[in-house]
């Protein structure tokens, strides 16, 4: 092995590197800034025995407002809560 | 005898010192800058597009033939702000301001809009805020991306390409917060409204009136007399609570022993969401007429003036209310119950003030 064939493999080897840097700066750029999978619920309360349901948000479900029975005692339902949960995807 | 790559190795090395010494290598570095921004335009862009299609189709849902002109309007309407060389009386001209560009906004809105609610007519108004504020930042990028062209000027580029990452992170909130505020799902902002109607929920209601699309309960906590203010829900809506905090301490002529704000306040990094902090002041994050206000009045009569946080970031205080600020409201209203029963007797008057938008919340 001469001093040709090694300079020969640095050459590629940078070239190599300078190629890997441009891809990676070219598809940041081209990349969207990543969104958090987020699913948003209603929280209900019986309005007499208390029993708390999570159920997933509907248009239209307004805190305060009176939605269904209760699967426990049959008396209506509040909307005490809407809030969003976070997906986390797993690995 | 020299191979291939010493020659290639002695062009590559010519080439280098030719740039470096023109100049060119920062033009280069320019273009790409250049490109890079111009990508993230596009995306802004995209983000405006999508933002004026979903409130066009909104309008169209409601009857406006042709939503396009209005829309239009809005995205480039603004606001002078008042000379502040000369301050005096700077918050009643800027109260003013405020109040005409709201009105401007509503009339407008209630003309072309006469057959819906006034629920869904303010979803559509702060709607038009977000992609109006959206449109404001791809014009502002746009300006400079081009004046950075037009003059060569690499510093102006390399500046803006190091405030983009920051650029499109508080871009991407607004997009995200567009949902919302089109649906009506309370957000991160809603937490004091939130807890505000917790407090009403919970205790025995006196009487109830709206001022200035401000509700003011009055309500019985064991044993003392509290009024709790807040935005008139479930529309998007902040209300005047500094107005009708100010208009309801001189009718009961000073004789309050305790006032509490509680709000939203944006975190610092590293701090947690829905983390509860105390302090004393007025917590309201309006441009100056309503915390003004706040402060005049509790100060003319000596009334001690208390503020309850719940932190978070923007994202979450404009994005759907996370699970873990919608349970920071429930230890906050205990704190806000301590607050009461430490620092009030048995027939005290307190008023509470649950600030922020009450979006989803009634």
């Amino acid at each position: 092995m001469d001093g040709g064939e090694d300079y020969t493999f640095i050459v590629l080897f940078a070239v190599m590197i300078i190629v890997a840097v441009l891809l990676q700066i070219y598809m940041e750029m081209k990349k969207k800034p990543k969104e958090p999978k987020t699913i948003v619920k209603t929280l209900l309360e019986c309005t007499k025995c208390r029993k708390r349901e999570e159920t997933n948000y509907e248009t239209g479900d307004v805190i305060g407002v009176l939605k269904k029975k209760c699967s426990k005692c049959g008396n209506p339902m509040k909307i005490i809560g809407i809030y969003s949960i976070e997906i986390k995807e797993k690995r | 005898m020299p191979g291939w790559t010493d020659y290639i190795g002695q062009i590559i090395f010519i080439i280098f010192m030719i740039m470096l010494f023109t100049g060119a290598n920062q033009k280069i570095q320019m273009k790409i800058w250049a490109y890079d921004i111009r990508n993230k335009l596009n995306i802004i862009k995209s983000y405006v597009d999508e933002g004026r299609k979903r409130i066009e189709d909104a309008m169209r849902r409601f009857g406006v033939k042709e939503p396009s002109p209005i829309v239009s309007k809005y995205l480039e309407f603004f606001v002078i702000e008042p000379v502040d060389k000369e301050p005096i009386d700077i918050i009643r001209r800027l109260d003013h301001l405020i109040r005409t560009r709201e009105n401007v906004y509503r009339d407008t809105l209630a003309r072309i809009l006469p057959s819906i609610g006034k629920h869904e007519r303010s979803l559509l108004e702060s709607s038009l805020e977000i992609v109006g504020a959206l449109n404001s930042v791809y014009k502002t990028v746009r300006h400079y991306l081009l004046l950075g062209e037009k003059h060569n000027n690499w510093i102006l580029l390399m500046q803006l390409e190091f405030l983009m990452p920051e650029i499109m992170r508080i871009v991407d909130t607004y997009r995200r917060a567009l949902d919302p505020f089109m649906t009506g799902k309370p957000v991160g902002d809603s937490v004091g409204p939130l807890l505000a109607y917790r407090f009403i929920e919970k205790n025995k209601v006196l009487s109830k009136r709206v001022i200035e699309d401000t509700m003011v309960v009055e309500t019985w906590f064991e044993g003392r007399r509290v009024y709790v203010v807040k935005a008139e829900g479930p529309g998007s809506n902040v209300g005047k609570p500094g107005k009708v905090i100010a208009s309801l301490v001189e009718e009961l002529n000073g004789n309050v022993d305790l006032v509490i704000t509680v709000d939203a306040a944006l975190k610092l990094e590293g701090e947690e969401d829905g983390e509860i902090a105390e302090g004393v002041g007025a917590a309201i994050g309006d441009p100056g007429p309503e915390k003004i206000a706040i402060e005049r009045a509790t100060s003319k009569y000596g009334i001690p003036l208390r503020a309850l946080v719940i932190k978070m970031g923007l994202q979450e205080a404009l994005c759907t209310m996370k699970k873990e600020l919608y349970e920071a409201v429930d230890r906050a209203l205990e704190y806000v119950e301590r607050l009461i029963r430490e620092n009030t007797r048995e027939g005290a008057t307190v008023i509470i003030a649950g600030i922020g938008n009450t979006i989803g919340v009634p």
